[in-house]
């Protein structure tokens, strides 16, 4: 788990969070995309977007976002795009003034987050509201490169065309990372409350939750085959929410969806009042006031009321709840806290709506300040910020900007905590696996390597993520080994820590030698040269010899033995010599003695490794696996070094785990000598738990064990069969013994 | 040979055809045909003739025949030429580089004297051993040897065995290559119930003629064949049958734990053996069995190479070195026990099956760790050819690959690949040579007994090597022995440990973190029976774990819902 908690800090800006949860929701809302856009005839997006979705789901990047992205990044005229998640929930929401509401709360949410995202995104943010998005999205969305006619085609935004058009400067610096935030923001807050520090898997739900909505919704004008948007449309405002739980994998029993549902409607309430002074045309109003935002000559005063109003409110909120949030997510994995645990606590929540509300909020900014951090553009968006609040109300503006810069700096310094720790957490990944450390290598061939093997090599290594160099190496045919460290470990503190990184060579040393070459070698006496060439170029290293093609050599000349001797045997029959061949002067036989001789030698003598390879594919695939393999020495060897004061051997797969209590507790006891299945079952059927175990074992004594009946089979019929006096007293000392270093089990 | 993607389309698509009534039947020859399909299909070469595919993994004669079959119904319902069969080819192109080469009458030439050739068996084959094992018969005996005569004299001068199949899954010995000398005649039966083989004239003037070679000559030097030392199954090797328990050296190493805990390493004389003194020998495990009916085949082929093995049923490896000395007492005398001193080497041999075998279940892992902790410096990997379904082969060879591999660089084992289990006596034989010639020469010191702990052992051997390393530090055996049988002797806190590995999640290096603070399986229940009862209690059973060992980090790091798990097994959460 420690694992997700490093990718979420680290500092590459989408760091993928493999929660198992979050697939089934990514998979769900693809698939509803999928429908859409085969409806447009569309199909390459559509298979970008699945793929996202099932591979990796950014926590922090939205998840609908890659595809918007992909677009985004491919046409950066059309601007909608990033907006339209947004969108579609307002569309369908449009029909009931409730709904509506939960639009401009999101909307809120998005202003929130502005500082997070650029300033550009702001607009977008709020052209949410517009009628057209639903439409629009979901053209561009499949036709990213065509957006004008995707926009005509839109019947309720004709008029909205400009303001795509002209956020679209904007677009390539869309951030997916701020909209998508605020919309999961109103959702999270109820789950994110009941969960108990698993902040992060709550988000990824709402998030998913939301996007889904928009993909329903999306369908939905051109009256397309899902049924899940009509009703939500058709529903009274209080029911409107439901639909985007009926899309949430993680609400499995209806009674949970309907306690998340209520819980953030409630929370949204406050909201409604504020944005409702303009209920009749609901999209008109709250697009354009959504735009003034950024717009400072059409401004709207109820918008940018309920605008302040939900601003201040949130941040607030969020300066409260800032801390506690935080070090909740920082300190617990979300990883696989089942959402089940939480469930329960959401019904408390629905009685107190305000507090959650805040606290909602409060959690969308504390993403937000770590989606900020790595995008590393804080400065940006804080300016931005204060600029946007001065045109509203510069005295709320000005100390919700100071508060804000205080909460900014508090979370710098959280941030650069989190930082070392995602570091250090980085370090310490599990890289005993060869696929992990294998990158850090750097491979020198030497000049004069074969070009066929050369040829191989190159492309392996490269598929690999290994880095190669070519260099003049004083012997020939050598391969050396470097790698890039980043991390040393800390022998006080048992893990390792980032280091600068260097470069650091490798204490092996491969040299690949033709069969002909090491015959000669072996046969002149020129082996110990050759070796002590090397020891002297590369001392302190361990040899590896690749010898290539002995067998063959071999083979070859046993049959060279077999053919002078056959002619030597025809020779006298007075055959003709069979010197007649076209062959050349026939080889002459080596004395596999010598051969075997020189092999030992090398071993014994030289302490060198010897491995033989056929043909010269063969010799690059070894030097691969020997790349491999090297690549995780520091690492097993630190492992070792770890485990080596247990007696046995800690590899894993070397003691059996158990599926489940029961079964786990059952093979514990057979890890004691002599405990065999029937009588773990035995005792198991006697005594259920650990702790009755020892329990009985103490108030029983030593004995109490010698008559409970070894089971026959797992279903619990017993044998006729009993432990035993021996064994019982064994169990007994295991149980109850106190002193560690007793052999005397 | 349109575009389609495999070289050989119509060939495949009989294959095909073949594996789709194959499928459609159940028939069991549908794995054949799959393998056949697959390699095809994957055969970048387009092949002009089906006598060709045999090259092909899959493709046999049969396949092959069929295929021919085919092709030529197929070619005369098309009309198209039947391609020329590739040994047809072959020899059509011979002939006409022959004559382009304007040595054509030497190509015929040599058709023809290649013809009138007599046959010579191979050397060192079986057919030759038999020969030359008939040849030291006198020419005018007429009575003619059994066969287990025959092979008992043979046998010397053939490298593969007339009694032990190459290997366990083959049935075959060099004793079938009677046949082709029956066949050949050179050498004619007779006798029944029991036959006796004798050499027949022709027989006599091939045996002759081989002995005129400087070939065999080499290998019988000046003697005459009768008289050559045979050493057969009814005159055993002696070899020394050391049948000691393990129990018997259990004790000989002192497990105080308390004994030099300082890190303080004994200061002790070594014992000297001055060269001379002792002889190496190699110690076989008298588990090393070629087989369930054969046990004795490595010790008997290891003494007809001139090694003795002093068998013994071994704590660690399959075999090792050791130094003998002469005199008995010697090192009585200083205060170590027995008369042997272990050397660096030792080996583990495993065949190719059982290396795929233990590296499914986890053994070649322990395996390598009980011999990293016997402290032995030098090991042995001898990994031996086994032929095994070639399936199996290539679904396990990226492990086999793997394994060697790590075994060499991170380990730093020797490993040595051989054919068949000959090869690898030859190479236990080669070895001990090797070793003989290396040890004999210089003295040997060695750490008197007494100094040893079980704790300090590994310890001691690693300072001394780095203190003195061109000089060697050795155990006596006794020594060596209890040592490698206590490593397998667990403590309350290794079955705890295990005990602790049994939950999913807890690793060993997660589990000795644990043991470090609750020691034993009495403390860790009364820990958690201390977090109370009620649902405080269970929270705090359920966070018990983590929460102790909340500064941890990367792969120590205990997270709540393993620390769950653990509470769930041992709190009763």
């Amino acid at each position: 788990m420690a694992r997700e908690v490093i990718d979420l800090i680290s500092s590459s800006p989408p760091p993928p969070s493999e929660s198992p949860p979050l697939f089934v929701d990514g998979e769900v809302p693809s698939g509803q995309r999928t429908e859409s856009c085969v409806s447009q005839s569309h199909g390459v997006d559509l298979e970008c977007l699945s793929d996202e979705f099932d591979t990796t789901i950014d926590i922090d990047e939205l998840i609908s976002l890659p595809s918007f992205h992909k677009s985004c990044y491919a046409n950066p005229t059309d601007n909608t795009t990033s907006k339209n998640q947004l969108n579609h929930i307002s569309i369908e929401t449009a029909d009931a003034t409730r709904q509506r509401v939960i639009q401009e709360t999101i909307t809120d949410i998005h202003s929130d987050d502005f500082d997070i995202t650029s300033e550009n995104d702001e607009p977008r943010i709020y052209e949410p509201t517009s009628n057209g998005n639903k439409r629009r999205r979901v053209s561009e969305w499949v036709k990213p490169k065509e957006p004008p006619t995707l926009e005509n085609s839109d019947p309720f935004c004709s008029s909205q065309k400009e303001t795509p058009s002209g956020g679209a400067q904007h677009k390539k610096s869309l951030s997916g990372n701020g909209p998508v935030e605020i919309l999961s923001s109103p959702e999270r807050s109820p789950t994110a409350r009941s969960k108990s520090g698993l902040p992060l898997t709550t988000i990824k739900n709402p998030r998913t939750t939301s996007y889904m909505t928009s993909f329903q919704s999306s369908p939905d004008p051109f009256k397309s085959p899902i049924p899940q948007n009509i009703p939500c449309s058709n529903l009274p405002p209080s029911h409107a929410p439901s639909h985007v739980e009926s899309s949430n994998p993680f609400a499995s029993s209806p009674e949970q969806k309907r306690s998340k549902e209520t819980a953030p409607k409630a929370a949204r309430f406050p909201d409604i009042e504020i944005v409702s002074s303009a209920p009749s045309p609901p999209r008109f109003t709250s697009n354009i006031a959504s735009r003034q935002d950024w717009d400072p000559i059409s401004s709207s005063a109820p918008e940018i009321g309920s605008h302040t109003l939900s601003e201040s409110r949130k941040q607030k909120a969020t300066a409260e709840v800032t801390i506690s949030v935080d070090s909740d997510s920082s300190v617990h994995g979300f990883e696989s806290e089942s959402d089940e645990d939480e469930l329960p606590d959401i019904n408390e929540l629905i009685s107190k709506p305000r507090k959650r509300s805040s606290l909602h909020r409060s959690y969308s900014d504390n993403f937000a300040s770590k989606s900020r951090s790595k995008a590393s553009k804080p400065t940006k968006s804080s300016v931005d910020r204060t600029r946007d609040r001065e045109t509203k109300a510069a005295a709320t503006a000005a100390e919700k900007a100071r508060k804000q810069r205080e909460r900014e700096l508090d979370k710098a310094a959280k941030a650069r905590d989190r930082e070392r720790a995602a570091a250090l957490a980085e370090v310490n990944k599990i890289r005993t696996d060869k696929k992990i450390s294998t990158p850090e290598m750097l491979v020198d061939l030497s000049a004069s390597l074969n070009p066929t093997t050369r040829t191989q090599v190159e492309p392996l290594l490269k598929a690999l993520d290994v880095e190669f160099s070519t260099w003049e190496s004083p012997v020939d045919n050598v391969v050396k080994w470097r790698r890039k460290v980043t991390s040393r470990f800390n022998e006080d503190l048992g893990h390792w820590e980032p280091v600068p990184r260097r470069i650091e060579n490798e204490k092996h040393v491969a040299v690949i030698i033709l069969a002909d070459e090491f015959v000669q070698l072996a046969l002149s006496g020129g082996l110990d040269d050759h070796v002590s060439k090397m020891t002297e170029h590369f001392p302190n290293h361990q040899l590896i010899y690749l010898i290539e093609g002995l067998h063959v050599w071999m083979r070859k000349n046993r049959n060279t033995r077999n053919r002078q001797f056959v002619s030597g045997v025809r020779v006298q029959e007075g055959a003709a010599p069979s010197s007649s061949r076209r062959r050349n002067a026939p080889a002459e036989y080596v004395s596999e003695e010598t051969i075997e001789d020189a092999l030992l030698q090398l071993q014994v003598m030289h302490d060198a490794l010897i491995h033989h390879t056929t043909i010269p594919l063969e010799t690059s695939q070894w030097i691969i696996v020997l790349t491999q393999h090297i690549s995780t020495i520091p690492y097993r060897k630190q492992k070792d070094l770890a485990t080596m004061n247990a007696a046995f051997c800690m590899e894993s797969g070397q003691v059996r785990s158990g599926d489940n209590p029961k079964d786990t507790y059952i093979r514990m006891l057979q890890e004691i000598s002599r405990v065999t299945a029937p009588v773990a079952y035995g005792i198991a059927a006697e005594f259920g738990t650990v702790s009755e175990l020892v329990n009985g074992l103490e108030s029983g004594g030593a004995n109490c064990l010698e008559a409970v009946r070894k089971s026959a089979n797992k279903d619990g019929v017993m044998s006729d069969r009993t432990v035993g006096q021996a064994l019982s007293k064994r169990l007994h000392k295991v149980f109850t013994g106190r002193d560690e270093s007793s052999t005397d089990v | 040979m349109d575009g389609d993607e495999c070289a050989n389309p119509q060939l495949l698509a009989w294959v095909k055809e073949w594996l789709d009534v194959a499928r459609e039947r159940n028939s069991k020859g549908f794995t054949t045909y799959k393998h056949a399909y697959d390699s095809l299909k994957a055969c970048p070469i387009t092949f002009q003739h089906p006598a060709e595919l045999q090259q092909l993994k899959g493709f046999g004669p049969k396949l092959c025949e069929r295929l021919t079959d085919l092709l030529k119904k197929h070619c005369q319902e098309t009309g198209a030429p039947m391609p020329e069969h590739p040994q047809a080819r072959k020899a059509a192109q011979n002939k006409a580089r022959g004559t382009s080469e304007s040595a054509g009458q030497e190509g015929s030439k040599q058709a023809k004297t290649r013809k009138k050739k007599s046959y010579v068996p191979t050397f060192r084959s079986g057919a030759y051993a038999i020969v030359v094992g008939l040849s030291s018969q006198s020419a005018d005996a007429t009575l003619g040897l059994t066969k287990a005569e025959l092979i008992e004299l043979a046998q010397p001068h053939c490298d593969a065995s007339f009694t032990a199949p190459s290997d366990p899954t083959k049935f075959y010995t060099a004793w079938n290559s009677v046949k082709t000398l029956l066949q050949k005649e050179l050498v004619y039966e007779r006798g029944r119930p029991l036959r006796r083989y004798a050499l027949t004239d022709e027989g006599w003037e091939v045996v002759q003629r081989i002995k005129e070679t400087p070939h065999w000559q080499a290998e019988n030097p000046q003697q005459p064949p009768l008289a050559e030392p045979e050493i057969g199954p009814g005159v055993l090797p002696a070899v020394e049958l050391d049948q000691t328990t393990t129990s018997e050296y259990q004790n000989v190493i002192s497990d105080d734990p308390n004994f030099l805990e300082n890190g303080a390493f004994p200061s002790f004389t070594p014992i000297t053996l001055e060269p001379g003194t002792f002889s190496v020998q190699l110690l076989l495990d008298v588990r090393e069995v070629r087989a369930k009916t054969d046990r004795d085949y490595m010790k008997e082929e290891l003494a007809k190479q001139g090694v003795t093995p002093i068998m013994r049923s071994l704590e660690l490896g399959d075999a090792q070195w050791i130094a003998k000395c002469n005199d008995a007492s010697m090192l009585a005398r200083h205060g170590a026990e027995g008369d042997e001193v272990v050397l660096d080497w030792i080996v583990e041999r495993k065949r190719l099956d059982d290396l795929i075998g233990s590296i499914k279940d986890g053994r070649f892992h322990e395996q390598k760790f009980r011999l990293k902790r016997s402290g032995v410096k030098k090991v042995v990997y001898i990994i031996e050819d086994i032929s095994m379904d070639s399936g199996t082969l290539t679904k396990y060879e990226e492990a086999v690959q793997s394994a060697i591999a790590s075994t060499q660089v991170v380990n730093e084992y020797f490993v040595k690949r051989t054919t068949k289990m000959d090869e690898t006596i030859r190479y236990l034989a080669r070895m001990t040579a090797m070793l003989k010639r290396t040890y004999e020469r210089k003295p040997l010191r060695v750490i008197p007994t007494r100094a040893l702990t079980a704790n300090n052992y590994m310890s001691l051997i690693e300072h001394l090597r780095e203190k003195e390393p061109s000089q060697g530090y050795y155990v006596t055996y006794p020594a060596f022995a209890s040592m490698a049988s206590k490593s397998e002797m667990l403590t309350l806190r290794d079955i705890f440990l295990k005990m602790l590995m049994t939950t999913k999640g807890v690793t060993g290096e997660r589990a000795l973190e644990i043991q470090k603070r609750w020691k034993t399986p009495y403390n860790f229940v009364k820990a958690f029976e201390g977090c109370g009862p009620g649902e405080q209690g269970q929270k705090r059973k359920r966070e018990l774990v983590s929460n102790e060992m909340a500064n941890l980090i990367g792969r120590k790091k205990i997270t709540k819902p393993l620390s769950l798990r653990i509470a769930e097994v041992w709190g009763d959460v």
